[in-house]
């Protein structure tokens, strides 16, 4: 949280850089046999073939992966900039090079109804599908592979890793793993063979094939849904918002857990009406039962014209969510707040007193309010 | 991006280095200014010099002298001077640090001649300006040595690095806005080099319709992949429009021995013809106006569909001419030939 930053220090980069140093046999990843780097390749790039692309005339090609449909010319990257035509085929340039590396709480994600108190090991790479405006994580988001530190981290490393730091999961996120797709797939795949958790933080810009593809490999998922029109979405965010409800649906269609978190810029997105329809969009598509959260924004990268969120539009918000039926909407970037914890939609006792990305309290019992035995949707266990 | 989950800061530690070594005596002064009179009077011009044979194959090396001799006469017709060596002066002068962005992305057989950068390097010493005051320059090493320039950070000769490769972080920590764009920029750029010269490639480009001069300037900023929507319009005019480019951008150079009419920016030996030339100008709007136009002559005669009919006509040029960058109006034009 903007609060509460952490700084990770070097040692996070050069101790990963030496204890993966024997993770690579003959230069191959020994879990996706990624082609090796080429001769001319910039060693900071880990280059694998992209999964969801088609090929055009003139060696172009489309990227299939998200909505903006990327048509590429040969040795052009897509919007994202991790992502490169090669003599007509397309490449992935940041497969097993994370730029972050950090053991988080849950919490942090956020993801309240999923694991409480656990920690996950998260990652991202270079590189978004977006530009929003107001991107906290922007100097990895918006820079090419080239211009941002990495490691090399390859699955079976990251899953060995979860495992000896005791993580639940593995968290793809900071950036959008969305376009780190490859990376994201073949760790996921790997971290539930070996029964490891692994959880998606996105902005939900992404085709519904690659979706239906990962998320057998999902255990959570964490969406930006950045406002309710489109007018934010392509001003602020250089994206659409219809692909991302589309997404939400797919979530909803195909069983998976997931939250949404919203953040609140003022004078942008925090009109109680555009508030009303996205809650009541999301009670009537989504179900009642999908955590909201509603966060704090605070001034960052293109957005400096703005003050921060007044805690009380994040009320608002909140109170939006409950007159519309919803039974967990969070007062989110605000530690101490009442809205912050858990509350049983039953009895109206607590649940689960949080404070920032501690959990002080938890008074659940196999998934089901303490009090009343009603039951807490979410994953538990 | 989300709203809360943020990596404990990484980033500040890369840039520190630069910005102490900056503060430590290598940041460059301003842009020396150019008289508003020279540049009044070059607006709208266009030198044009061609030689038959002259880069018959794309990538095989072309005399250096010639292209020097080329040079020498494009700026002196620029400039009106009377000799060669005041026409660089005129334009660098002696104490200035001159940077020379090329384009090699498409690797050697469609990028900046290493005997143009020579020539380019010869005139400036003309003015006084040691090689060692001349960075040739790129987004990445790999990309110049791709094209057989030898990276040199501080032996003898001009300096030749990609802003990539830069211990520390190539790229301004801050954003710079220019209209539509808001983007880090190369320290190569703020930081090293006074003026600047701009050197393309007369070539077909996918999404801008064309890549000849101003286009490169995207080679500049961090995230030239966010401005390739609507055929790079505003883009590349805003771009080009941010005050640091407009005072340093001194002088653009199109390498025009081989060009390429279709399937840009790459090189594809399908469509590139021996055009042999090579085209400079103080007024890079005008510039990229009369290379367009070389282009669409050239699609024309393959049978190709106009750019207009491609869907990606670079209407970028008119935008540029209306944010007042340089002449984008063909009929105002004055193309002279040389040599």
């Amino acid at each position: 949280m903007d609060g509460k930053r952490e700084r990770h220090g070097e040692g996070d980069i050069s101790g990963g850089r030496r204890a993966l140093v024997g993770s690579l046999l003959g230069g191959a990843c020994l879990l996706c046999a990624r082609p090796l780097l080429g001769a001319a390749d910039d060693p900071r790039l880990g280059v694998a073939p992209a999964r969801h692309w088609k090929a055009l005339d003139r060696k172009r090609v489309e990227c299939t992966l998200c909505p903006r449909a990327c048509r590429v010319a040969d040795l052009e990257r897509g919007y994202c900039g991790v992502r490169e035509n090669r003599g007509g085929s397309y490449y992935t340039l940041v497969h097993s090079r994370p730029c972050a590396l950090h053991n988080d709480p849950i919490e942090k994600k956020p993801l309240y109804h999923y694991l409480p108190g656990s920690t996950a090991l998260s990652l991202g790479t270079a590189g978004c599908n977006m530009e929003c405006r107001f991107c906290q994580n922007w100097r990895m988001a918006q820079f090419r592979p080239e211009q941002v530190e990495s490691i090399e981290a390859g699955p079976r490393d990251l899953v060995r890793r979860a495992a000896r730091s005791g993580s639940s999961a593995i968290a793809f996120t900071y950036s959008e793993p969305v376009v780190f797709y490859e990376y994201m797939f073949d760790t996921a795949r790997h971290a539930r063979e070996q029964g490891v958790g692994a959880v998606m933080i996105s902005n939900g810009y992404i085709s519904r094939e690659p979706l239906e593809e990962l998320l057998p490999h999902l255990t959570a998922v964490k969406i930006d849904l950045k406002a309710f029109s489109e007018r934010f979405y392509r001003e602020l965010c250089s994206g659409t918002l219809q692909p991302v409800l589309e997404t939400l649906k797919t979530l909803k269609r195909k069983g998976a857990w997931f939250e949404i978190v919203v953040l609140i810029l003022p004078t942008e997105n925090d009109s109680r009406g555009e508030l009303r329809q996205m809650c009541r969009w999301v009670a009537e598509n989504l179900g009642p039962d999908v955590p909201l959260h509603f966060t704090r924004f605070h001034p960052m990268y293109k957005v400096r014209n703005l003050p921060s969120t007044p805690v009380g539009t994040l009320e608002m918000a909140r109170e939006t969510a409950l007159a519309a039926g919803l039974h967990f909407p969070y007062v989110g970037n605000v530690p101490g707040h009442p809205g912050g914890s858990t509350w049983c939609p039953g009895c109206g006792e607590v649940v689960i007193r949080r404070v920032g990305f501690k959990i002080l309290e938890k008074r659940l019992d196999s998934g089901c309010c303490a009090k009343c035995g009603r039951p807490i949707p979410g994953v538990w266990s | 991006m989300r709203g809360t989950d943020r990596p404990r800061d990484g980033g500040r530690r890369r840039f520190v280095g630069l910005s102490a070594l900056a503060a430590g005596g290598l940041l460059a002064g301003g842009a020396p200014s150019l008289g508003a009179g020279l540049r009044a009077a070059a607006r709208g011009t266009v030198l044009l010099a061609r030689g038959e044979g002259v880069g018959r194959e794309p990538g095989a090396p072309v005399e250096r002298a010639l292209l020097r001799r080329w040079l020498d006469e494009m700026l002196v017709s620029l400039t009106g001077a009377g000799s060669a060596a005041d026409a660089w002066s005129i334009l660098f002068p002696r104490r200035s640090r001159v940077g020379i962005k090329l384009n090699c992305l498409a690797g050697p057989r469609l990028s900046p001649r290493r005997e143009l950068v020579e020539a380019l390097v010869g005139g400036l010493r003309t003015a006084g300006i040691t090689p060692d005051r001349v960075i040739v320059w790129e987004r990445s090493d790999r990309e110049l040595e791709r094209c057989g320039f030898t990276v040199n950070t501080g032996g003898d000769g001009p300096l030749v690095y990609g802003t990539d490769n830069r211990a520390g972080g190539g790229y301004e920590r801050q954003l710079r806005s220019s209209g539509s764009v808001g983007s880090c920029f190369s320290r190569i750029l703020t930081e090293q080099c006074d003026l600047l010269i701009n050197v393309g490639v007369l070539k077909d480009h996918d999404l801008a319709g064309v890549s000849v001069g101003l286009k490169n300037l995207y080679g500049v900023i961090h995230n030239p992949n966010k401005y390739h929507d609507h055929t790079c319009d505003p883009y590349v005019a805003e771009l080009a429009a941010h005050h640091l480019l407009r005072e340093k951008l001194r002088l653009t150079v199109c390498d025009a021995t081989t060009a390429q009419c279709q399937g840009g920016p790459a090189f594809h030996p399908d469509w590139v013809w021996n055009f042999s030339g090579l085209l400079a100008a103080l007024d890079p709007v005008a510039l990229d106006r009369v290379g367009a136009g070389f282009i669409e002559e050239q699609r024309h005669r393959k049978g190709l569909p106009s750019l207009g009919e491609d869907q990606r006509r670079p209407s970028w040029i008119d935008t540029a001419g209306r944010l007042g960058l340089g002449e984008s109006k063909a009929e105002r034009i004055r193309r002279k030939e040389v040599g």
